[in-house]
């Protein structure tokens, strides 16, 4: 070593150590400020499992006459509609035809708590391989709302509080200042218009299927993830 | 310390208040889509009856004695109009010996001595016998009012055909099946004047239309009747619905009728069936011997119905017009066009119906059939996007007999006054008709009419509902 910062190397030059010293300095710098020093507060998340405050009923059509029939002795088809145990899964199986094929009330969304909430439909799996320009709703209504469908040739209902677009996938609420109050229920309804003209088969059996969440808040103002 | 625990309770209060909870319940919706179970098929029958014509009348005279007619006389005897007739009022005569042969005469004093030919009808009833005996029907004057036949029937019970020139002669008689003085029976003569001879066909009838005798004669005293009308001879009698025809006037021919199966009915003023005749080909002739001046003498009107027995047209005469017997009517029809899509889910139809408030045109339209088991409950909507004529008035219903149709949609001047008809049960199998019923005022006129056909699996729009489009091009 040969004045400040300097070595000297065997081959007898000199070279400086200014920046291994500063790596050094930085590291056990680093090593004061993140050693290894744990603080633990106590903190207790309790599950407290409820009864579902929003759920689904059957509608005043559930189980009603559907289109259509089968068998000696014949059976009608019916509107099904099935809730899960617990009320809070929905399956709906209908029999639409061509033109269009309105199901009135066939299940209710029930708020049996004491706020409001808000509903919202998220069709995650859309219904496909429908004619083209055939059309599928979920028409919401408030309680007891009298139904009228107009525009001819294709009617269309109207008054409702939401419309759920069932062939492609997307989120829908139901109100945007007035929400799904205590005691109160929604209405649902489908509306299936098949076009003239195609095959939808009718008689192999086909069935079409959209997935859907219900999804109800209290936090009215933000948009469900 | 306490600023950290105050930080804590913060946000624990804000997430209690506006905590970001979201339930998410799955759900899941099916379709299995069926054939369709309510189908639109061609009507039966896709003609519309349009309008009602006559062609022809018989009738040179004709009178219900609802009043004294102008242009009649007397020649001997009491002529008055009475309350008591057949339908309405009556002609009451009474002998008082001072007309031809010692007998009455009220006559049509017009010279009908230029046909060689004519009928000649009355209805007749005995009042009171004058005499021990005595006659009553019809006599044809010679021109001097001198002499004359007599087509009558004596008080004993026969229909007696005479001739007087200065005294009488009997030609013919012959008795009247179950003859009752109280009764009403119907006169029909025929006479032909040839240069040989003067021919009599006669007929009588009971008020129900069935014949009670019948006879010919023919005499060779010959002179063309001039004056014709009623006569009594030692009674008083009652006359109505008295007609002179160049032609049968027991008839009524309807022709151009779609084919057979059609059915024509005959209504009087008061609404009265009159007679009904159904075609075996495209005319139809309706008796109507049972009252030849129908009704009271104008008015009436005329029902033609499909084979199936639903009406196609409804004919209102004139109230200044009568129907009479010899008169000869022709139907206007028209097919309708209609296109049924292609999974007999909705329709057009194109159809023309009467352009005058006298014909009321009734189209079944179109056919709905139910090929499921169960019942449906039907009816249709009239859409606001029509367009209507202001000269339309239409009744739009769901029928299944003539018997059973919903109440309908009203069309009233183009305004409409009811969009919907009334619900209609359509059991499994079975079918029912969409039936339109009106007319236009004017011709040249054309409305749109959009439709739907609601049907729905259980009553009151419950269940599950369906609506067909359907739309109508009425014109005139």
């Amino acid at each position: 070593m040969s004045g400040n910062n300097l070595i000297v190397n065997n081959d007898g030059r000199k070279r400086r150590i200014t920046t291994p010293l500063i790596a050094l300095l930085i590291a056990v710098v680093i090593s004061i400020a993140f050693a290894s020093v744990f603080v633990y507060y106590p903190m207790a998340v309790t599950l407290q499992p409820a009864s579902p405050p929003v759920y689904f009923e059957t509608g005043s059509n559930a189980g009603a006459y559907d289109l259509g029939g089968s068998g000696t002795p014949y059976t009608s088809n019916t509107i099904s509609v099935s809730i899960g145990s617990n009320a809070t899964s929905l399956t709906i199986i209908v029999h639409p035809t061509y033109q269009v094929t309105y199901y009135k009330n066939v299940s209710i969304v029930y708020n049996n708590d004491g706020k409001s909430y808000k509903v919202c439909f998220r069709v995650n799996t859309p219904l496909s391989d429908l004619p083209p320009n055939s059309k599928a709703y979920l028409y919401i209504y408030s309680q007891g709302y009298a139904r009228s469908l107009s525009d001819y040739p294709t009617p269309t209902p109207s008054g409702y509080l939401a419309q759920i677009d069932l062939t492609s996938t997307g989120t829908t609420c139901v109100g945007t200042t007035t929400f799904l109050g205590y005691n109160q229920f929604y209405e649902m309804d489908l509306y299936i218009y098949i076009p003239e003209g195609y095959n939808v088969g009718m008689t192999s059996g086909t069935t079409y299927t959209a997935n859907l969440l219900l999804i109800y808040t209290p936090q009215t103002s933000e948009t469900p993830p | 310390m306490r600023y950290i625990l105050i930080l804590f309770l913060f946000i624990f209060l804000f997430n209690l208040v506006y905590g970001s909870v979201f339930d998410y319940y799955p759900s899941s919706i099916s379709l299995s889509p069926v054939s369709p179970p309510i189908i639109l098929q061609s009507s039966d029958y896709p003609f519309s009856c349009i309008g009602l014509s006559r062609t022809y009348r018989g009738a040179v005279t004709y009178t219900d004695f609802e009043a004294l007619p102008s242009g009649w006389t007397s020649y001997g005897g009491t002529w008055s109009i009475v309350s008591s007739g057949y339908k309405g009022n009556a002609l009451q005569g009474a002998d008082n010996n001072n007309g031809t042969g010692k007998a009455s005469q009220y006559y049509y004093n017009t010279d009908l001595s230029s046909y060689a030919s004519l009928w000649v009808s009355v209805k007749t009833k005995l009042v009171n016998l004058l005499k021990k005996s005595g006659y009553y029907g019809i006599s044809l004057i010679n021109s001097g009012k001198n002499s004359m036949y007599t087509i009558e029937i004596d008080t004993k019970g026969n229909i007696v055909v005479r001739s007087y020139t200065g005294s009488w002669s009997t030609l013919s008689s012959t008795s009247i099946q179950n003859y009752s003085s109280s009764n009403w029976y119907i006169i029909v003569v025929n006479y032909t004047v040839t240069s040989s001879a003067v021919n009599f066909y006669v007929w009588v009838y009971d008020v129900n239309g069935a014949q009670v005798a019948s006879l010919t004669a023919s005499s060779t005293n010959i002179f063309t009747p001039s004056y014709i009308g009623v006569d009594v001879n030692d009674v008083t009698a009652l006359f109505d619905d008295f007609i002179i025809s160049n032609t049968d006037p027991r008839i009524i021919t309807i022709s151009n009728l779609p084919g057979s199966g059609y059915v024509v009915e005959v209504y009087d003023n008061l609404n009265n069936l009159v007679s009904t005749a159904t075609s075996t080909g495209s005319t139809v002739s309706v008796n109507i011997v049972s009252d030849i001046v129908v009704g009271t003498g104008y008015d009436g009107s005329f029902t033609i119905r499909y084979p199936n027995g639903f009406p196609c047209l409804g004919y209102n005469v004139s109230t200044s017009d009568a129907i009479l017997g010899g008169d000869s009517y022709s139907l206007s029809y028209s097919f309708a066009t209609t296109n049924i899509g292609s999974n007999s889910t909705s329709a057009v139809i194109s159809t023309y119906i009467s352009g005058s408030s006298s014909s009321k045109s009734y189209v079944l339209t179109l056919k709905i059939y139910n090929n499921d088991v169960k019942p449906y409950y039907i009816r249709l909507i009239l859409d606001t996007s029509s367009s209507i004529s202001s000269y339309l008035t239409l009744n739009i219903t769901i029928t299944t007999s003539p018997s059973a149709m919903a109440d309908p949609i009203r069309v009233v001047s183009g305004s409409v006054i009811n969009k919907f008809s009334g619900w209609i049960s359509l059991s499994g199998g079975s079918y029912a008709y969409i039936y339109v019923s009106g007319y236009y005022t004017s011709s040249g006129q054309s409305s749109t009419l959009n439709l739907y056909l609601e049907y729905c699996s259980l009553s009151n729009e419950n269940g599950v509902c369906v609506f067909y489009p359907i739309q109508m091009v009425i014109k005139s």
